[in-house]
Order: C-alpha cells, then sequence, then structure tokens
C-alpha cells in the first residue's frame, strides 16, 4: 500500500464476501454476490460450508475515496492503489467489475 | 464550555470576545431529535494566543428557530448562519438569511428528513453472505437512514422515525 489514494485494489483470495463493506459504504458503491461451496479442510474432516465469491463490483461514479471499506475489511482483502481510476465516456463504464479492480 | 439561553446569545458571544477568544473555529447545528425536541446550535471559539478552546451552544425550538445575529462580532459567521439556515431552518434574526447553496428549502439535514431516495432504491447490502440476491423472506436488513417501513405505515412520530433511521429498533406503540 502506498500513500495515494487513486483506487481501491481487491484480493479476492482473501475476500470471506461477509458484506461488511457493502454495507459500510456510504454512496453504496459496492456489489458482492457469492454462492456457499461444502469444503473438506483435511482428509477424513468433517466438511464445512464457506462462502465462495462470485461477483465483486464498485461503481466508481460513487465512491467518493472515503475509505471505510478499506478500514472495516477484517481480511485486509481492500487495499488502497496509487493508480487513478481511468475517465470514462459513460457511466457504465465506471462499474469496474472484479477482473479489474484484482489487476 | 456554557449551555446559554436563545435570549442572551449575543451578550454571552460578545462576552467570549472580549475574554480573549477573537478567532471563529466553527459554527453549527445539530438536530438532537431523540433526546429533546429541540435543536441545538453550537459555537465554537479560539484563543488565538494561548490556542485554547471554548464552546458555546443555545436550545432552539424546532418549530421556530430564531437566534440572534452575531456576524457583527465575527464577520465570519455570515456565512456559517446561511449554511445553518439552508440545512437546519434557523433563522437569525437581523441577520443574512439569503439561501446560500439549498434554493429548495425544506432543512435538509433535520433528522427528520426523510431519505426518500435510499428507501426507494435498492441496498446493495440487502444480499447476506452466500448468496447472490437479497432474499425477501428473512429479516430484512435496513440500511443506514432509512427507518422501519411497518413505522412509517403506523402514525410514528418524528422522533420515532429518526430514531429508526439511525439503527435503533423503535417498537411501535399499541
Amino acid at each position: 500500500m502506498s500513500g495515494a489514494h487513486g483506487s481501491i485494489q481487491l484480493i479476492a483470495e482473501r475476500c470471506t464476501s461477509c458484506m461488511i463493506c457493502a454495507r459500510e459504504c456510504p454512496t453504496w458503491c459496492i456489489w458482492i454476490s457469492s454462492h456457499q461451496e461444502k469444503v473438506v479442510p483435511a482428509p477424513g474432516a468433517r466438511a464445512r460450508t464457506q462462502n465462495v465469491l462470485d461477483t465483486f463490483a464498485i461503481d466508481w461514479s460513487l465512491c467518493m475515496y472515503c475509505g471505510v471499506c478499506i478500514e472495516q475489511c477484517p481480511t485486509e482483502a481492500l487495499l488502497w492503489d496509487s493508480r487513478q481510476v481511468p475517465a470514462a465516456d459513460t457511466l457504465a463504464e465506471l462499474l469496474h467489475q472484479r477482473e479489474r479492480l484484482e489487476s | 464550555m456554557p449551555e446559554v439561553q436563545a435570549s442572551g446569545w449575543r451578550e454571552q458571544v460578545a462576552a467570549a470576545q472580549r475574554a480573549g477568544f477573537t478567532f471563529l473555529n466553527f459554527l453549527t447545528a445539530i438536530d438532537e431529535i431523540g433526546r429533546t425536541t429541540q435543536l441545538r446550535v453550537e459555537l465554537r471559539l479560539n484563543n488565538p494566543g494561548s490556542g485554547e478552546g471554548y464552546q458555546l451552544w443555545c436550545y432552539l425550538d424546532r418549530e421556530q428557530p430564531i437566534l440572534a445575529d452575531i456576524a457583527d462580532i465575527y464577520p465570519g459567521a455570515s456565512w456559517l448562519q446561511r449554511q445553518i439556515r439552508d440545512y437546519f431552518g434557523v433563522t437569525f434574526s437581523g441577520g443574512d438569511n439569503r439561501p446560500l447553496l439549498v434554493h429548495a428549502g425544506g432543512a435538509p439535514l433535520r433528522k427528520s428528513r426523510l431519505l426518500e431516495a435510499r428507501i426507494e432504491s435498492t441496498w446493495p447490502g440487502a444480499v447476506e453472505p452466500g448468496s447472490a440476491t437479497a432474499s425477501p423472506g428473512r429479516r430484512k436488513l435496513l440500511p443506514p437512514g432509512v427507518p422501519d417501513p411497518t413505522l412509517l405505515a403506523a402514525d410514528a412520530t418524528e422522533s420515532e422515525i429518526a430514531q429508526s433511521a439511525s439503527g435503533l429498533k423503535v417498537r411501535k406503540r399499541s
């Protein structure tokens, strides 16, 4: 993490789909969907239910770069990124999906 | 840090300035609904020599909030008073009460003001972890600023609606 607050980066492996960021966001710009899977953590162990992240989108046309999501994330899956969000011709293009947020 | 009666506002502010608190730090209003039905106007001053702070506040009637103008004591207060008039509907008698930014009226920063856009639009936080859409059957989570719909349907008071919107569970009176 650098000092510049250009954009927000997602580290999807750390995300537990807990929805805290989406609920804390004052501008309602984070959209998440996930599903549940049964996983067996070790051979012979009891199967556990785990949330698996499907989609994660930030609408940069709404985001006010307050950083509440980054602060609230319990697993540090969201980080400040020094790269700015590029301008776009339409508002729809400012909705960045998971792939763009991860890169 | 005294609470002042609205009638003594000018006098107390002038006395604070004479006592050395010559720097106007901030002048704002707070809607105290839920605690009292009143609005609170708070003035923060500093002594530029020592850096010491001083606060003065007074409570105003919600229906007819009127306070004396202090722009001749602190010229910078004029802008802040116009802002308070815009957002909370407080009138400053003898002062400049022209709209500053909000020309539509209606005191938008009072907590009794319903955020209609938030009630009508979809909240992304309503989705539970592990699902893709908000399930309608389960206990519905409400975003901050949105009061319980059952409370809105009933004849709830402004204070109950404001408390519900701040996240408190407010029971309907039977």
